[in-house]
Formats: structure tokens, C-alpha cells, sequence
């Protein structure tokens, strides 16, 4: 499924959720496929993807809502996690909020850390590298819902590729201890 | 400029626009309604333009920058409009199709509502283009929350725009990106 239908699908979420039963939403979760082998479930799985699908109050990771998640990778090529950098959030009521990835580049934000006021604008930095998204968010908690792992002719007019800090590799390298694999060779 | 079925000239800068909307009754019919739509230049001007105030405001992927989504919105940090020169979101700059694309889809959410306001039979707040940002309350019901305040600068740029004044500098301020 194109990355731009799944987010169709969660967009949907609201209006189907008081009846308790939510197709669209189940195909969206159903969309992001199985845990890889070796990484286990918790902060460093499903990097690039659409966090909050499965993180919100009626997705199957609702004991962990998230109000913000997202990965942050090194460039515009490749898959490989940036450790460390800073994703800085102002929200409509000029609340700010930070927060850093984790060693495969995931970060995620809790309603009781933070509950923004959408729309939010967002930059991410690390030492002297920054990049800003110039427009606002306006709803979606997800950046994988906007910024897609993959980019084809489905999605191409909908979406962004993947969030990334560098022109190429990150200077400091990838992380060294991480307890998974911060490449996700894609 | 002989009004057609969806075809008028923005980029000319024609000061009344056509909508033709079709019958649906009658499959086939040539009935149309012809919709005087908010000045097309206004809109289209590139500094104090109304245009790029609904892409900052509206055009969110997750918002009216979505194909599934009423009033659609082109933009440059946006929805794209299908091109053939490989224009793609956070690239070139909204093209004169996008700008097109979006003034008939902002006239098309309330047709007839928007001829009588521009032909100043009703005013701009029965219009569900301003209701909808105010949110409820002072507006209605959005999906998108309170997106605008009474008094702010997109609220004087786009109601200057529907009474026929348009005011350039509260239209380049709620343009601004931060
Ligand atoms: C396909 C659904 C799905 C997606 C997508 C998903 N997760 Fe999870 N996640 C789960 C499930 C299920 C659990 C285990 C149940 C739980 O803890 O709520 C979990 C657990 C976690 C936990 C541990 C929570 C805790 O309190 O112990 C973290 C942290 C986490 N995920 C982060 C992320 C991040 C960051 C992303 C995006 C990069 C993500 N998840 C994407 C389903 C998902
Ligand atoms: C609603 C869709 C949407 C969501 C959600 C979203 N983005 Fe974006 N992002 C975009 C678009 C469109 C652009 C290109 C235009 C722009 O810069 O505003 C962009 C651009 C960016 C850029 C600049 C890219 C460059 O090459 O300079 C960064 C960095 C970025 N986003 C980070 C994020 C992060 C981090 C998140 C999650 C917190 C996120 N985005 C969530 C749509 C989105």
C-alpha cells in the first residue's frame, strides 16, 4: 500500500473510531507489517515509520500514546539512524518543546512531557547542522505519515522523503553502541 | 471572455470568474449557474495575494493539502498539482495551475454563497471559508480546530478580499512562513 493511502487511513480514524470497529485503521496498522527479527518491541523498532498509527488511543500500542514521534536519518540516501539529534518543536500557543533521538534515530513524545496546540513547527538540529520544515504540521502526530520511506509514483505528489539531517553521512558516524543494527540497510 | 464549463482565466487576471455547475438532475444538461467569484487577481498577486495565504494556512498534507480532503489546496510546501516537469513537494515555487486549481476550489466549496457575497447580497462570515477557520464559537465545527481569530490578519486578508478590498498587508503578513 502506497505510504499516501495508509495516511489516508489514519486521517479516518476519528470518524470511525466511536463505533468501536475501525477497518481503515486496521489496515493501516496491518500496512507497517511485522517486528523485524532481533529488534525488540519498545523505543528502537519501526524506524522511518508512521510511530502513531499503532501509538494513539485506538491503535494496539495504545498503553503508549505518543502526541509527536518520528525518525531521524542521516541523509537523503540510505537508512541510517542519526544518534542525538535535537527535534525542536513550537506549538500554535508558542509552547516549546525538545527532544533527542535515540541511537537509531527514533524519538517520541509523551502527552504528559508534552501536549501541543497543532499546528506545530518543527527543526531538527545536531551540532552545527540544522534543517527547519518551513510550513506548519497541522494535525498529524506521525512525521513518517508525511515523510514516507518510500517515495514512487503513488505518493510522489503527497509526501516527502524520509526526514534526514545531512547531505550525506553524519559526521559523528553512526552509533556504536546501540543494541540494534542503527542501519536499516534499505 | 466567454464563460465555459470550469475554464476562466486567472493568470489573465480577469476581474469575475465563472463556475459553471452542471444540472445534476439532468445528465447532459447545458443548465449552468454562473458564480462572479472574489477578484481572481487579488488572489493570484504574488505579494499580498490571498492565494498564498490558504496555502500557509490550509495546505498541510494532513490538512486541505490532501486529495481526500474538501477544498483542496496546491502548494509549493504542499499537495502538489500531477505535472509533467517533475515538481514535487518542498520544490519550485506554486505554479500558475496550482493557483488556478485552488481558486476554483475555494469558490467551489459555496457557489452560490460566494456570487452573493461578491455581488455584496451577503456578507463574508455566511461563508463556510470563514466559519471554518473561527472554529466554534464565533464560526463552526472544523476538523481542523480554530485556525483563525476575528481581527487577526488572515481574517482581515481574506474578508477584505470577499467585500472587494483586499488588504495587501495583512495578506503578506498572514502569508509569512516562519
Ligand atoms: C505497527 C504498530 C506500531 C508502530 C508503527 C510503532 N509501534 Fe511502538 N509499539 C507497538 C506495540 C504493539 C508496542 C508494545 C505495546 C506497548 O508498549 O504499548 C510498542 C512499544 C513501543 C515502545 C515501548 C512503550 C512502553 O511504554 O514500554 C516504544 C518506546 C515504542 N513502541 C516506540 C515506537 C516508535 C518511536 C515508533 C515509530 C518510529 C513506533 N513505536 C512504531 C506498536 C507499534
Ligand atoms: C503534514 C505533513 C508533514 C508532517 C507530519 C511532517 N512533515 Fe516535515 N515536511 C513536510 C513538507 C511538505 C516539507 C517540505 C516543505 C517544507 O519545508 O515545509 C517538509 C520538510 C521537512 C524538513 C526540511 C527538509 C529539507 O530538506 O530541508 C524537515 C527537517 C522536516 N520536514 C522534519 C519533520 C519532522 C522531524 C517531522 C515530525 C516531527 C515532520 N517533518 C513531520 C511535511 C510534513
Amino acid at each position: 500500500m502506497s505510504s499516501f493511502s495508509r495516511f489516508a487511513g489514519v486521517l479516518a480514524i476519528a470518524t470511525f473510531a466511536a463505533c468501536g470497529m475501525d477497518p481503515v485503521h486496521d489496515g493501516a496498522v496491518a500496512a507497517q507489517g511485522k517486528e523485524v527479527t532481533g529488534v525488540p518491541i519498545g523505543e528502537f523498532h519501526r524506524a522511518g515509520q508512521p510511530c502513531v498509527v499503532c501509538h494513539e488511543e485506538h491503535g494496539p500500542a495504545s498503553n503508549s500514546v505518543f502526541s509527536i514521534a518520528g525518525t531521524v536519518f542521516a541523509g537523503p540516501n540510505g537508512t541510517v539512524g542519526v544518534e542525538g539529534a535535537t527535534i525542536q518543536m513550537t506549538d500554535s500557543k508558542n509552547s516549546k518543546f525538545e527532544k533527542a533521538t535515540n541511537c537509531v534515530g527514533n524519538f517520541f513524545v509523551k502527552p504528559s512531557e508534552w501536549d501541543p496546540a497543532f499546528p506545530i513547527l518543527v527543526r531538527v538540529a545536531k551540532g552545527a547542522a540544522k534543517r527547519s520544515m518551513k510550513s506548519p504540521i497541522g494535525r498529524e502526530p506521525s512525521c513518517g505519515n508525511c515523510h514516507a520511506r518510500i517515495i514512487d509514483e503513488n505518493n510522489q505528489y503527497g509526501s516527502m522523503p524520509h526526514v534526514y539531517l545531512f547531505a550525506g553521512d553524519d559526521p559523528a558516524g553512526p552509533s556504536k553502541n546501540c543494541p540494534v543494527n542503527p542501519d536499516l540497510g534499505l | 471572455m466567454k464563460p465555459g464549463p470550469l475554464a476562466f482565466s486567472l493568470v489573465s487576471g480577469a476581474v469575475a470568474a465563472w463556475l459553471a455547475v452542471a444540472c445534476s438532475s439532468t445528465p447532459g444538461s447545458t443548465d449552468k449557474f454562473t458564480v462572479t467569484g472574489p477578484n481572481p487577481g487579488d488572489f493570484s498577486a504574488t505579494t499580498g495575494g490571498v492565494g498564498p495565504v490558504f496555502e500557509r494556512h490550509c495546505g498541510s498534507f494532513d490538512c486541505h493539502g490532501n486529495p481526500s480532503r474538501a477544498m483542496r489546496i496546491y502548494s509549493q510546501n504542499g499537495l502538489r498539482l500531477p505535472n509533467e516537469a517533475g515538481i514535487l513537494p518542498g520544490a519550485a515555487v506554486t505554479t500558475p495551475d496550482e493557483v488556478s486549481a485552488n481558486y476554483r476550489s475555494i469558490i467551489a466549496v459555496e457557489p452560490e454563497q460566494t456570487n452573493s457575497v461578491t455581488l455584496g447580497k451577503a456578507q463574508p462570515d455566511s461563508l463556510l471559508i470563514i466559519k471554518k477557520p473561527l472554529g466554534p464559537g464565533p464560526g463552526e465545527a472544523h476538523k481542523g480546530g480554530t485556525v483563525m481569530i476575528k481581527g487577526d490578519d488572515t481574517e482581515k486578508c481574506l474578508t477584505g478580499w470577499l467585500l472587494g478590498k483586499v488588504d495587501k498587508n495583512a495578506c503578506t503578513a498572514a502569508a509569512q512562513l516562519p
